[in-house]
């Protein structure tokens, strides 16, 4: 599918363009050169074809500028602002319209304008001196991003990082284990007595505990292993008296506890003194209870809020201050009272802690689990004995001192009772120590129990081995493999955008050695750099490679650089449209390189359509001069706030607009259009007739206005005799039409109804100019007077009936 | 270890999308050396649905081993 180009565009109420102006690149497309002086509204040519295809203009956007301000002020509510394309390819054509309400839209709604405009949204098509060192200037690794977003490997970063995620989580997991196991070893070659780990020593040491055990079959695997250790534990004997022995064991720490107890409970015997000394006092036991009705009575009458003469405990009538001098006489009293209470509750706490103890090695006499002890009976009996005892001491303990009872120590006996129970703990303790001596192993028997535990452990041991291994096992299979694939996405990565780069460094250095010919330049190169992940440039310059640009390139060249790389990138990745925008890119050139951009751009891009904006009208006239078929040239003639962009045109063009703005209805906008035509056409039929005029420099040239032209016109076709031939009428009405279309167009304080300018006149004057060109077309052949010309200016038609 | 075979994924010929080099990438992927077949086949699924995201391929993995391993249990 060929790309897209522009046939014609067209802008109204956009940005400077007040009223329609088009830009007509006829049916082959051709490329442009719009010459236009500073802030006559080139740029809103080029924002104009930003914003039909991406619905904004980043750089205004920038500058905090929104969709209102793409809108010409002077537009009224009902009047839309519109862009129109209209492409090689029909069904593309569009208008992009924007309401007053700031709706915008495609006036194309097909399915297949869609995908072109959002294919569109990612290829190169302007590109404005502002943004030509952009990129050049870029860190590497932005460089990078923004290659890769051009040719669609944005993506590609987010599945490398995803991928080297997975494959470090591996690793570190494959770490782990891996510490994990050679924990394990060391202790497996600890077991074996082993400087290191190694199965074969496992297997023989596994072999020689069997064998002490009777078990005689050779060990080489961990199921013979685990087959052993279960022959192992088959010996019932062992683990009988295993058993037993651990039941003893937890008898005779059990009774060493009980056989330290103190034989007398001395904390609870010191606060049932102090509870008894207290309680022998009447008055502390009648505070004690009542401390906590005056306590109550007091915060009653410090609220405030009791103001009676009447005592808010028993009812009975006080003066309040009497009431509060008594309850204040007491505080004191009170106080002191609660302060020994509160020892005494302390003392209590630990008689009860000491209590408890007691009754906790009571319970562990009735769990001992040993039987065929004499002693033992007698110490469960006076245990019992002691429980008993104890219920009456904790109950004691619990009695409170408002009760003003007392505690008879003596009459518990708990006392006799515990140091019973003591006794017989020591004597019980003896037993079960003598039957523990009777049953240590013999040495015979010790290497038994080692060698079975050395199986059970180096079993436990190589089945958590394999276990570790069988987890390794898959988790190194999928680390390996994403080992692999992210280097081979790494090269496959590398290999993509070096082939990328390789191909736009190739057209990159053509048209730089192009644009600095004989300067000593060998080439210029995109190159990718892994290890930091960037692109950058690399300048050959005499043999030397220099890195980066800036180092070596002054700002005229970096901008050289900027363009190469546009145009390139461009021409490798815009697959749908074949054309692109500069805008005042030579601005940032030195004259000396002004030429070579004009035939870098003619030769190398002529299979593009360039729609180069210039405000240098020196390289104007150089571009014009270096072209050939297939370029336009256009200038914009003038521009205002209130008229907007005046455009040269064809005079086809120039003729159809004029004709479509008098149709309009709307002389203000016609007139200049009306003006404008009658310039460019005078100075045309100057140029074709070979009218000498006076000298005027530069600019001021292509200035001269209708009453200038006329009349150099007239005098010279008088002085060849052609005013003899033809019937000079149409002179005379056109210098009166060129006067009042020209007044109304350019004094705008002056308003058309004043000046009294109407759509007629502005339609006069147009016909006018109509029929003085049509002085210069025969009438049989078709063709102007010019057809035939030789270097005197002696000139007639193609058939010869008209001459001049 | 890591390495491609040369003729694993050919280097992309000129004029190829990125998407399409990529997806030639994926299509191949069993081809790369030192690449287990199953791991292969859960990128590509994965990639296939748009999901291959560090998360979801950690996550799938890791109920591979699992599986693996009760597997393993289960013949024992």
């Amino acid at each position: 599918m060929p790309k897209r180009k522009i046939k014609k565009l067209s802008i109204s109420g956009f940005r400077g363009a007040r009223y329609p102006a088009k830009l007509n690149f006829t049916n082959n497309c051709n490329s442009m050169l719009i010459f236009g002086a500073n802030a006559k509204g080139k740029s809103s040519l080029a924002d104009a074809v930003e914003w039909f295809f991406t619905g904004r203009i980043e750089e205004l956007g920038k500058e905090g500028c929104t969709r209102s301000d793409y809108r010409h002020r002077l537009l009224g509510e009902d009047e839309e602002t519109v862009v129109g394309i209209e492409f090689s390819e029909s069904g593309l054509d569009s208008n992009f319209k924007l309401s007053a309400s700031l709706r915008q839209a495609h006036s194309n709604e097909t399915e297949g304008f869609e995908q072109y405009l959002e294919a569109s949204k990612d290829e190169l098509l302007i590109l404005r001196h502002k943004e030509l060192k952009q990129f050049v200037d870029q860190p590497k690794g932005k460089k990078r991003k923004r290659i890769s977003k051009l040719i669609g490997m944005e993506g590609w970063e987010k599945i490398r990082d995803d991928m080297a995620t997975v494959e470090n989580r591996f690793d570190q997991l494959l770490e782990q284990e891996r510490v994990r196991k050679e924990d394990r070893e060391k202790e497996v070659a600890q077991l074996t007595d082993k400087e290191t780990f190694s199965q074969k020593d496992c297997w023989e040491f596994a072999e020689k505990s069997a064998g002490v055990l009777g078990i005689e079959y050779k060990i080489r695997d961990l199921a013979s292993l685990r087959k052993a250790d279960e022959e192992a534990k088959a010996a019932t004997a062992t683990t009988e008296r295993q058993a037993i022995l651990a039941k003893l064991k937890s008898a005779d720490a059990v009774l060493k506890k009980i056989s330290e107890i103190p034989p007398q409970t001395t904390l609870f015997a010191q606060f049932a003194e102090k509870h008894n000394v207290f309680c022998s006092s009447t008055e502390k036991v009648l505070w004690a209870q009542l401390s906590a009705l005056y306590r109550q009575g007091k915060s009653i009458i410090d609220s405030g809020y009791w103001d009676q003469d009447i005592c808010p405990l028993c009812g009975l009538e006080i003066a309040r201050q009497e009431l509060t001098d008594h309850i204040k006489k007491h505080d004191d009293q009170i106080a002191e009272i609660q302060q020994e209470t509160a020892q005494l509750d302390d003392s209590r706490t630990r008689a009860k802690k000491e209590l408890q103890g007691i009754g906790t090695a009571v319970k562990e006499i009735n769990d001992l689990d040993i039987e065929d002890f004499k002693q033992l009976e007698k110490l469960i009996i006076s245990g019992s004995e002691v429980a008993l005892k104890l219920a009456d001491a904790k109950a004691s303990a619990e009695r409170r001192l408002e009760s003003g009872s007392y505690i008879d120590v003596d009459g518990i006996e708990i006392d006799p009772k515990l140091a019973k129970m003591i006794v017989d703990a020591k004597n019980t303790l003896g037993e079960v120590q003598n039957k523990l001596d009777a049953l240590t192993p013999t040495d015979a028997e010790k290497a038994r129990i080692e060698a079975f535990q050395n199986l059970k452990t180096l079993s436990a041991h190589m089945a958590a081995l394999e276990k570790t291994d069988a987890q390794i096992s898959p988790l190194k299979r999928q680390f390996d493999s994403m080992k692999a694939f992210t280097s081979a996405f790494r090269d496959l990565r590398r290999e993509t955008m070096g082939g990328v780069l390789a191909v736009i460094s190739n057209d990159v250095s053509r048209y730089f050695l192009e644009l600095h010919p004989h300067e000593g330049f060998d080439g210029v190169q995109l190159k990718f750099l892994p290890e930091v992940d960037g692109v950058e440039f690399h300048i050959y310059y005499k043999g030397e490679e220099i890195t980066p640009p800036r180092k070596f390139l002054s700002e005229s060249y970096l901008s050289g650089l900027g363009v190469c790389l546009f145009l390139a990138t461009a021409r490798v990745f815009n697959k749908e449209n074949g054309f692109v925008v500069l805008d005042d890119i030579v601005n940032s050139f030195d004259a000396e390189h002004r030429a070579d951009l004009a035939r870098v751009l003619i030769n190398e891009f002529k299979v593009f359509q360039l729609i180069v904006l210039t405000h240098d009208g020196v390289w104007f006239d150089l571009f014009r001069r270096l072209t050939q078929a297939g370029w336009q040239y256009r200038r914009i003639n003038d521009w205002s706030y209130e008229d907007g962009l005046d455009i040269e045109q064809t005079p086809q063009d120039g003729l159809e607009d004029c004709r479509q703005a008098t149709e309009s209805g709307k002389v203000d906008y016609a007139a200049p259009k009306v003006r404008s035509f009658m310039e460019g056409r005078l100075k045309r039929l100057s140029y074709e007739l070979g009218v000498r005029m006076r000298f005027k420099p530069g600019s001021m040239n292509e200035a001269r206005m209708a009453g200038e032209l006329l009349p150099e016109i007239r005098g010279y076709l008088k002085q060849r005799g052609f005013l003899d031939k033809v019937d000079p009428t149409c002179f005379n009405e056109l210098e009166a039409s060129s006067f009042i279309v020209n007044y109304g167009s350019h004094d705008r304080s002056l308003s058309p109804d004043a000046a009294g300018l109407t759509m007629g006149d502005v339609k006069f004057a147009m016909q006018r100019m109509c029929d003085l060109e049509s002085l210069f077309r025969c009438s049989n052949c078709g063709k102007a007077v010019w057809k035939v010309r030789d270097q005197d200016y002696n000139m007639n038609c193609k058939c010869g009936r008209l001459s001049l | 270890m890591g390495k491609r075979r040369k003729d694993a994924v050919e280097k992309p010929p000129e004029g190829k999308s990125a998407r399409e080099i990529i997806q030639g990438f994926f299509d191949e992927i069993h081809k790369i050396d030192g690449m287990d077949p199953d791991v292969a086949s859960i990128i590509k699924h994965l990639w296939a649905e748009n999901r291959l995201g560090s998360d979801e391929l950690l996550a799938v993995l890791e109920k591979e081993r699992a599986r693996g391993n009760n597997n393993a249990k289960e013949e024992d």
